[in-house]
């Protein structure tokens, strides 16, 4: 039976399905009982204090209830190898948010996850040293669900939206691609199976520097993802564009990809944009796009079709 | 009329400051809001309006007090108003941030609240340096770093403020919905500008003005606070204060960027609004 936490009784399996007192790392509870020990009455810690639900943190499964509640979140799913810069690319839009550059068509209500957010800008914000960093690689191990960040946003019609991001690692899907039914590619599944559209990771400094094998793992990804894909849209991002591909292999690969995928989309994205700030506004613009493209896709008009008959048979209903 | 006010303001932002000023005003009968009558119990303010007639800054208030002062007044128009106006120590604040947690206190004081005010003393808030507003080639990869350096979010930060005031609309299960929002930036004297307030807090903390906006719609406002006008020194008595008296300092900048010597107009939207 799983080690469990005596302070929250709703607490199942910590290490599947995270800490529902919101530690990175279940081990630290300081609640945390043996699984094969009895968790007696005397145990229960009585608290008047009233706990807040969410914890700031990325989202895991668990933390999704407390969205369907009110209202079905749209999530997209970031997919691609390793390095590719997903994790980079969220941390970069948050902090243009955080810095006040606005998305077009939405504006920003709130987050259940800014420590998340925060940890991923961490790295990324300027220390005393003048040093910034990538995010550390997303580690691989973290459950049957990715972390995901949430953004609740407010479209120019007033209603408002949440959107979750997954954000794992790129073995998963690498993994996945190989074999879909593999024990670790189980969270790539999830995203394959929950996402509302996702964005694909082409990346330059892979392409510029070991081509065949980039385009190998791209396709190969792009090969798994279109079993399921329906009719949910893709955008291709080509990251990491500070590093220059050739025109006609960014070319030839995005014909190869939009023949397997309905890419709708592709955009040129860098956070080392020196003197050249549209490189960074454009996954200001890459967000707005899909998300946009997320809401018109589920939000189809009703219509209702009126027949008009000269039967008299219907005059009188 | 009755009006609870939830005060909402971490260490240093200025709450007592503001009180021990406002309450001199309320009694001097010059300004636009006045006392009805003397409060019973003046304990609240007692060791601030001593130093502050010293022409020194009042001590910090300590983590663990909870007072409040009632204070009846009257409008220009003879409207009898009956403000609850509380003084507690702010890291409560930031304790409710760090601990994620309200306690039956603070449960009872939001839910019987009518209206909110939140200090910001924006001189204290930083908008973090980082490669969206400074450009750097010299980006390494690191395998070992973890986040556990991490300072979490302080009260310098418009994310602190943020997650704030989330926490404290779930925690909200009073009858209303959103109270209205007086937002005053304190300590205005600090920023020597002339902007109207919500520009500056728009340009400070861009992403909080837009989860106000998004979250109160109009029932909210900005203005800007000097409670003493000047910066006072605990080892070098101001003159000015002591001869003049406290209530002759501080000022407020209205909405509209105008300045005026009259603090108890920081409550007309918050008397206004019913």
């Amino acid at each position: 039976m799983a080690d469990k936490c005596k302070y929250k009784v709703e607490c199942t399996d910590p290490k599947e399905e995270g800490c529902l007192l919101g530690l990175r790392d279940y081990k630290e509870c300081p609640y945390l009982k043996n699984g094969s020990e009895q968790v007696e009455s005397t145990d229960i810690i009585v608290d008047n204090d009233l706990p807040i639900y969410w914890t700031g943190n990325s989202f895991g499964e668990i933390d999704l209830k407390s969205l369907t509640y009110e209202k079905r979140p749209y999530i997209i799913g970031l997919v691609g190898s390793s390095n590719a810069g997903k994790t980079t690319l969220l941390a970069t839009l948050y902090m243009l948010l955080r810095s006040g550059e606005k998305f077009k068509d939405f504006s920003f209500v709130g987050s259940k996850t800014l420590l998340g957010w925060e940890n991923l800008a961490h790295f990324l914000t300027l220390k005393a040293d003048n040093q910034t960093q990538f995010p550390p690689h997303t580690s691989r191990n973290t459950g049957r669900v990715p972390g995901m960040l949430h953004l609740k946003l407010k479209d120019k019609k007033g209603l408002i939206h949440d959107f979750l991001f997954t954000d794992a690692p790129g073995e998963w899907f690498q993994t996945w691609a190989n074999k879909a039914d593999d024990e670790n590619a189980k969270g790539a599944r999830w995203i394959d199976e929950n996402s509302d559209a996702f964005l694909l990771f082409a990346d330059c400094k892979s392409f510029s520097t070991k081509l065949g094998e980039a385009r190998l793992e791209l396709k190969s990804i792009a090969e798994r993802l279109r079993n399921n894909i329906e009719d949910r849209n893709v955008a291709l991002v080509w990251s990491i564009s500070d590093f220059i591909v050739n025109e006609k292999v960014k070319s030839k690969i995005e014909n190869s990809i939009c023949d397997l995928l309905p890419v709708v989309s592709s955009y040129n994205v860098s956070v080392k944009a020196e003197g050249e700030a549209k490189l960074l506004l454009n996954i200001i613009e890459l967000f707005n796009w899909i998300m946009k493209a997320v809401i018109e896709k589920t939000n189809k008009e009703i219509i209702i079709q009126t027949k008009h008959s000269t039967d008299y048979f219907f005059a009188i209903r | 009329m009755d009006k609870n006010i939830l005060v909402i303001g971490a260490p240093n932002t200025g709450k007592t400051h503001f009180g021990g000023q406002l309450y001199g005003r309320l009694k001097s009968n010059t300004c636009t809001y006045k006392l009805r009558e003397t409060p019973d119990d003046l304990s609240v303010f007692q060791d601030i309006l001593q130093k502050l007639n010293n022409g020194v800054p009042g001590d910090h208030t300590p983590s663990s007090i909870n007072k409040e002062l009632v204070l009846p007044i009257l409008s220009k128009e003879n409207d009898e108003i009956n403000l609850v106006y509380p003084d507690y120590g702010g890291e409560q604040i930031t304790q409710i941030v760090k601990s994620r947690k309200i306690n039956s206190n603070w449960q009872n004081q939001i839910n019987e609240s009518t209206d909110w005010i939140l200090f910001i003393r924006l001189n204290l808030v930083e908008l973090p340096s980082d490669i969206t507003n400074r450009f750097y080639s010299h980006i390494s990869r690191t395998e070992e770093t973890s986040p556990t350096d991490l300072d979490g979010i302080t009260d310098k930060s418009q994310i602190f403020y943020i997650e704030l005031m989330q926490i404290l609309l779930s925690a909200n299960k009073s009858q209303i919905d959103k109270p209205f929002l007086q937002i005053f930036i304190s300590c205005w004297d600090e920023l020597t500008t002339n902007e109207k307030p919500e520009k500056i807090l728009n340009e400070k903390m861009p992403l909080f003005f837009d989860f106000i906006k998004n979250n109160w719609g109009a029932h909210y406002s900005v203005i800007g606070i000097a409670a003493t006008g000047i910066s006072l020194e605990s080892d070098n008595p101001n003159e000015d204060f002591m001869l003049d008296g406290p209530e002759e300092h501080g000022f407020i900048i209205m909405g509209d960027g105008k300045k005026d010597t009259d603090l108890t107009l920081s409550l007309k939207q918050i008397i206004n609004n019913d």
